[in-house]
């Protein structure tokens, strides 16, 4: 799966922008998005990322993502198409009304459409209804509360979706849904998914009283990175558990590409902890100790390395945060190399001189052009 | 169709810059206005002498450190091209010595609309709309 184009329509800072992702008609397998703060690189990774979640058929108000203090893109957004390639057929997820749609001659035939014109208002009125519950409502009864949610989500299963599936494009969904249903472990790596790794998410919280994954991991079409699910010192337990080959080949990869100064030593199983040790004097510690730098770059490179295929979208939102100049070129170096060895696409963004000089010109799409001049 | 994405925006924005690393520097400026310099040194002068203006203006010197070729030629050419093929979102300037010019050649060299005189350069550089 990769990206093509995204069309927008009155969202943010982009009236009638058309964003175009590929090099003479072609998709590209590593773009940066550059741009002054508020130029809206995060505005279309969350288009991005919301789009794609279209594909899900089972989508409900129960795994979109909402956030208290930010409303979700889709409701301040008029018109969004995203145009995806997968194998050889182009997907077209729409937000907004039917009549817009943007076709495109090159992929006669093989493009289709799923069309969600209601998900915006359904979004707003849930957000408002259940999200924002505000502070002085707290007494509220649960019960509620609880049928309020559960009316709303009834109002999001009954939603109208406009499709126009050619006929070269259903197998491709089929397959998607079929996978849906019956959450097969063994095909989820062939499997078309975003990844999105938000800025400000990337960072080790405290899990010593929560409890590692336990269930099989199942198939999400649009995965935001979680630092309460997906914490890294649960991924690294849990697949040293449920998964040993795959965490070795893992650690010998970060222990190698990685790190600087120290490796990942082994994991305390008794304890639930992942165990550093530095080169220099062979001390031991957890990952709490790591730098934020470090710990930025061990869980981007370790989302990246255990989900890049072929067919895996990745967004990682201002990629140079918190890292010194040595770490960003650490970090690029290593992302060129994973997307070459494993055939991801990925769409950063960065403010970085240094994240850029790694980039060919036309990988690079400044949205600063989007903005005024000072 | 309905709508009408006039706006496209594509990765290349600055693929006729020639220069490698160029580009990056005219990105890392943002939204500011770029003054394209001869050399390493009067990015250094200009930059001390625009100091309480460095949120504003951003001077390049266009041999990157001296790396590449850089002087009064070199910035006439990415002026223009920059000018040429960026039109109406940013602004640039360039400024070159005047070397050993006589007052004729600086007098026929005013009738082009890239070249100010000294005088101008506060104003230009600070002031909000000039073109």
């Amino acid at each position: 799966m990769k990206l093509l184009r995204l069309y927008i329509h009155n969202s943010g800072v982009f009236q009638n922008t058309l964003i175009d992702f590929t090099h003479h008609g072609e998709p590209q397998d590593l773009i940066c998005l550059a741009g002054v703060n508020g130029s809206g690189k995060t505005t279309v990774m969350e288009l991005i990322f919301n789009l794609i979640n279209f594909i899900n058929p089972a989508l409900s108000a129960q795994n979109l993502f909402f956030d208290r203090l930010r409303p979700n893109v889709l409701t301040w957004t008029d018109f969004a198409q995203l145009d995806l390639l997968i194998e050889d057929k182009v997907l077209s997820l729409v937000l907004g009304d039917k009549e817009n749609i943007q076709t495109n001659s090159q992929y006669t035939g093989k493009q289709s459409f799923i069309i969600e014109n209601e998900m915006k208002n359904l979004i707003k009125y849930f957000e408002n209804q259940v999200v924002k519950t505000p502070e002085e409502d707290k007494d509220e009864s649960s019960f509620i509360k609880r049928l309020t949610g559960v009316q709303e989500i009834e109002r999001f299963a009954n939603r109208k979706i406009d499709r126009i599936e050619e006929d070269s494009v259903k197998p491709l969904i089929e397959k998607v849904e079929k996978t849906y249903r019956e959450e097969e472990e063994d095909i989820l790596e062939n499997m078309p998914s975003v990844h999105f790794l938000n800025a400000h998410d990337r960072e080790i919280r405290d899990i010593r009283y929560s409890s590692i994954p336990q269930e099989k991991r199942k198939y999400k079409i649009a995965h935001r990175y979680n630092p309460n699910k997906d914490d890294l010192k649960k991924t690294l337990v849990f697949y040293d558990y449920a998964h040993t080959t795959k965490f070795n080949d893992l650690k010998d990869w970060v222990n190698e590409h990685v790190l600087v100064g120290k490796s990942i030593k082994r994991i305390d199983r008794p304890h639930f902890q992942v165990v550093i040790e530095t080169s220099k004097d062979k001390k031991k510690h957890g990952l709490e100790l790591l730098s934020s730098g470090e710990e930025s770059l061990l869980i981007l490179a370790t989302q990246l390395y255990l989900s890049a295929s072929k067919q895996v979208i990745f967004l990682i939102d201002e990629v140079d945060q918190s890292l010194h100049p040595e770490f960003q070129e650490r970090i690029i170096k290593l992302i060129k190399q994973l997307q070459k060895d494993k055939g991801c696409q990925i769409l950063m963004s960065s403010h970085s001189e240094i994240i850029w000089n790694a980039f060919e010109e036309q990988e690079i799409i400044d949205l600063t052009a989007n903005g005024d001049v000072i | 169709m309905s709508l009408q994405f006039n706006k496209s925006l594509s990765g290349g924005q600055y693929r006729f810059i020639l220069k490698p690393g160029l580009s990056n520097r005219i990105r890392k400026a943002g939204r500011k206005k770029i003054v394209f310099v001869e050399g390493y040194d009067d990015e250094v002068i200009f930059e001390i002498l625009y100091a309480n203006h460095s949120d504003k203006v951003h001077f390049i010197d266009v041999s990157l450190g001296g790396e590449d070729t850089g002087g009064c030629e070199e910035v006439k050419q990415h002026l223009i091209a920059c000018i040429q093929n960026i039109p109406n979102k940013k602004c640039f300037y360039g400024v070159i010595d005047r070397d050993l010019k006589t007052d004729q050649e600086v007098k026929a060299e005013r009738g082009n609309p890239c070249i100010l005189r000294p005088s101008f350069r506060s104003k230009f550089f600070l002031t909000k709309g000039s073109t």
